[in-house]
């Protein structure tokens, strides 16, 4: 989508009929508006949101103020803001907001051979082009849209990402959609007659509450960990980096104990799961010892005894018996003695079932007796290497302890004494939050997994009427969409996140060369510019700038990739033109030249509202060839020039006012300059 | 060999593929999120957007063979 023309009529300190045609030519696709403060940049920028969206920048005062001062004086109470564009099918619209005694009017036109033809739903066909949401980024006042890093850079980086991706719309029917399974699980409750299953269900909500509840607390808990980490290395650097040659030792000499008492702790931990595994593998073991040894005893007693294994074969000496006939051949008669001997054999006879068990018995007890001697030498093993981490970590804890009262102590020190209590409020927080951290993924754990229990459970109710599996089965529909649009937005959240670090630093490579590069907390969402050497930038007011202007090209040039976008759920993307007002008022000197000229080659048209301070010397000798058309802002007053000096601005070697005086009316005029397409 | 042509008809396949909601429930998200957007654009009122989801979600579990409902 590219501009074509603006007509603005009585908007702020436009009075009368103004108009612009912006360039939209491919190669010179800069429109450059020249505007001192105070002439009408803000104005104008804010005339395009207001046209489009009925909105306004927070920078722009009295926004319902809209009706130009003379003309109100003059009686009259119509103004409006009129934008024509055209699509990437080179399709022409006109966007026309007005407002006069009859209210307030929005209408959109297909403007075909000249005639107008009106748009049906003209607030939804301009938010199919660019949705509102978007809308900051591409009309973009250039104080920023806040701060990437800092304790709030995290919220604005993510509402961006959010916005970009058109969450607003998806999120709200997320929202519908768990109002509406709540009244059907009311529903479903109210039909249950037995009870069972409103308990059931009454359960279930509980535990979803509790769930999104925690997992809420979780991401706090997360950034907020991020935080007090970032903030503890960066009161370590500053210790590390101490004028006192004494503070810099100590503080490396704590460095390196903390680093012993990581990894001390660590092999105290090492120790503690392989007690818990000794324990586990050798339970028998150690309660069997005193068993085995009695068992085994009592086998080789027996064996010494003859009884175990036993001398004969109870099956064959019974077999023998019953056939009245011996293996030999020989008959034996009941009485005989023969058959008298036989069977006083079977007192001594056993059963092979009962010898193989023996057998296997004796092995188990043999196993477990010689298992001991080893279980009894890795339990000692084990036992010293639990007593040796514990009394380091004790050990290294009080040397770190000496350590921070020998910084603290620096009497002379303030700045030390101070940095001291910074870390240890952050060291504080920081264990209590992670604390809590574990607390909460922990009762999430244990909630998911009752939940499915539960789900299993009302799954499995077989009193279920037709009233409640009407209910049911929507609950079940609804739940599946949810699923769906909760998956959508986390996938594609991440997807952009990491699109989006590899844009801003590719764009910081085109505006400041190799000088920095950025770091996207991915907890936190915090942005930070951090230098070769991979410290963070302490951040002036025109690196955040430069930072913003980065993000903002990366979150557009996201934008454009997303244009086609599809699977519905999300909003596509958009191409529209880059509106900027006073992008590079606190840059770096030596910046504004690099970041003037990546601008226009990463979008398709390029609207900058500079003042001179803006414009003069590094960004005109960067821009200059791509500019396509060129305007001026004037201010005229009613008043005479007295003894002010004269308002000029110079563009290619001529002079142009830039504020008019003894004029009939007070007011801004747009003037062209140049049309160079 | 793969041709140029070959490859772009896929790409419009793949295309046409990703505008087919890859089943009822997919389609019905869609479908919500369209009433949703319509809705906070401002064209179509409030009270009718949680009547229109609902009618939505009754359509799609009637279509998944539930007569009941």
């Amino acid at each position: 989508m590219k501009f074509r023309k603006i007509k603005l009529k009585h908007f702020r300190q436009f009075y009368g009929e103004q108009c612009i045609e912006f360039s939209t030519n491919n190669n010179k696709n800069i429109t450059l508006i020249h505007a001192e403060n105070g002439t009408g940049k803000t104005a104008f920028l804010n005339a395009i949101l207001w046209c489009f969206y009925e909105i306004t920048t927070s920078n722009f005062k009295d926004p319902k103020a809209l009706l130009n001062k003379i003309a109100k004086s003059e009686n009259s109470n119509s103004y409006s803001v009129a934008i024509e564009f055209e699509d990437d099918k080179n399709r022409i619209y006109e966007t026309i907001r007005s407002f006069d005694s009859n209210g307030q009017k929005f209408r959109v036109f297909e403007i075909i051979d000249g005639s107008h033809t009106p748009i049906d739903n003209p607030n939804s066909f301009i938010n199919s082009v660019i949705p509102k949401d978007m809308a900051k980024y591409f009309f973009f006042q250039g104080e920023g849209i806040g701060k990437m890093s800092g304790s709030k850079g995290g919220s604005v980086v993510k509402t961006a990402v959010r916005e970009i991706l058109g969450f607003t719309i998806a999120e709200k029917a997320l929202e519908d959609i768990v109002s509406i399974k709540r009244t059907y699980q009311r529903s479903l409750s109210a039909a249950d007659k037995s009870g069972l299953l409103s308990k059931l269900q009454n359960e279930i909500i509980a535990l979803e509450n509790a769930i999104e509840r925690n997992t809420k607390q979780l991401e706090d808990y997360t950034k907020s960990i991020a935080m007090y980490e970032e903030k503890l290395a960066q009161v370590e650097e500053k210790l590390a980096n101490s004028d006192s040659a004494v503070i810099k030792q100590i503080h490396s000499q704590r460095k390196s104990t903390e680093a012993q008492l990581i990894r001390e702790k660590s092999l105290l931990k090492t120790a503690q799961n392989e007690k818990r595994n000794l324990v586990t593998e050798y339970a028998t073991t150690v309660f069997g010892f005193e068993l085995s040894n009695l068992a085994l005893d009592f086998i080789d007693e027996s064996e010494y005894k003859g009884t175990v294994p036993a001398p004969y074969n109870e099956q064959l000496v019974t077999d023998i018996l019953k056939a009245s006939t011996c293996i030999c051949g020989s008959d034996i008669k009941p009485g005989t003695e023969a058959f008298s001997r036989i069977q006083d054999m079977l007192k001594q006879a056993a059963d092979p079932m009962l010898e193989s068990r023996v057998r296997k018995a004796r092995a188990q007890l043999t196993s477990i007796k010689n298992d001991s001697s080893k279980a009894k030498k890795r339990f000692n093993n084990n036992i010293k290497a639990l007593a040796d981490a514990e009394s380091a970590i004790s050990q290294l804890k009080n040397e770190i302890d000496e350590l921070t009262v020998k910084i603290k102590g620096a009497e002379s020190l303030e700045d030390i004494q101070s940095l001291e209590s910074e870390r240890m409020r952050a060291r504080n927080n920081l264990i209590q939050d992670e604390r809590a951290s574990e607390r909460t993924k922990i009762k999430i754990e244990s909630d998911v997994k009752n939940l499915v229990l539960k789900k299993g459970e009302l799954g499995r109710l077989d009193t279920f009427s037709s009233e409640m599996q009407k209910y049911q089965t929507l609950v079940e529909c609804v739940e599946k969409v949810e699923n769906i649009l909760k998956s959508t937005l986390s996938n594609s959240e991440k997807d952009v996140e990491e699109r989006l670090i590899v844009k801003v630093n590719n764009y910081l490579e085109q505006f400041v060369r190799q000088d920095y590069k950025a770091k996207l907390n991915p907890a936190t969402f915090d942005i930070r510019l951090v230098d070769k050497n991979d410290h963070i930038v302490p951040e002036s007011d025109g690196q955040a700038l430069l930072l913003s202007l980065t993000f903002i090209s990366s979150l557009i040039e996201i934008s454009r990739e997303r244009k086609n976008a599809r699977g519905q759920i999300l909003t596509p993307g958009a191409i529209a033109p880059f509106v900027v007002d006073a992008p590079f008022g606190d840059l770096d000197n030596k910046y504004k030249g690099h970041v003037a000229k990546a601008i226009p080659n990463s979008v398709e048209q390029v609207i900058f509202l500079l003042s001179s301070s803006h414009w003069e010397g590094a960004v005109e000798s960067n821009i200059r060839d791509k500019v396509g058309a060129e305007y001026n802002m004037v201010l005229e007053e009613t008043s005479e020039n007295i003894s002010k000096a004269l308002d000029s601005i110079t563009i290619l070697d001529k002079e142009y006012e830039t504020v008019r005086y003894g004029a009939q009316v007070d007011r801004t005029v747009l003037e062209k300059v140049g049309l160079y397409v | 060999m793969t041709s140029l042509e070959e490859i772009k008809k896929q790409l419009l396949e793949a295309e046409k593929e990703a505008d087919v909601p890859r089943d009822q429930y997919h389609d019905l998200a869609r479908k919500i999120v369209n009433i949703e957007r319509q809705s906070f654009y401002g064209e179509d009122s409030e009270r009718n957007r949680l009547k229109k989801i609902r009618e939505e979600i009754d359509a799609t579990v009637k279509r998944g063979g539930n007569s009941e409902v």
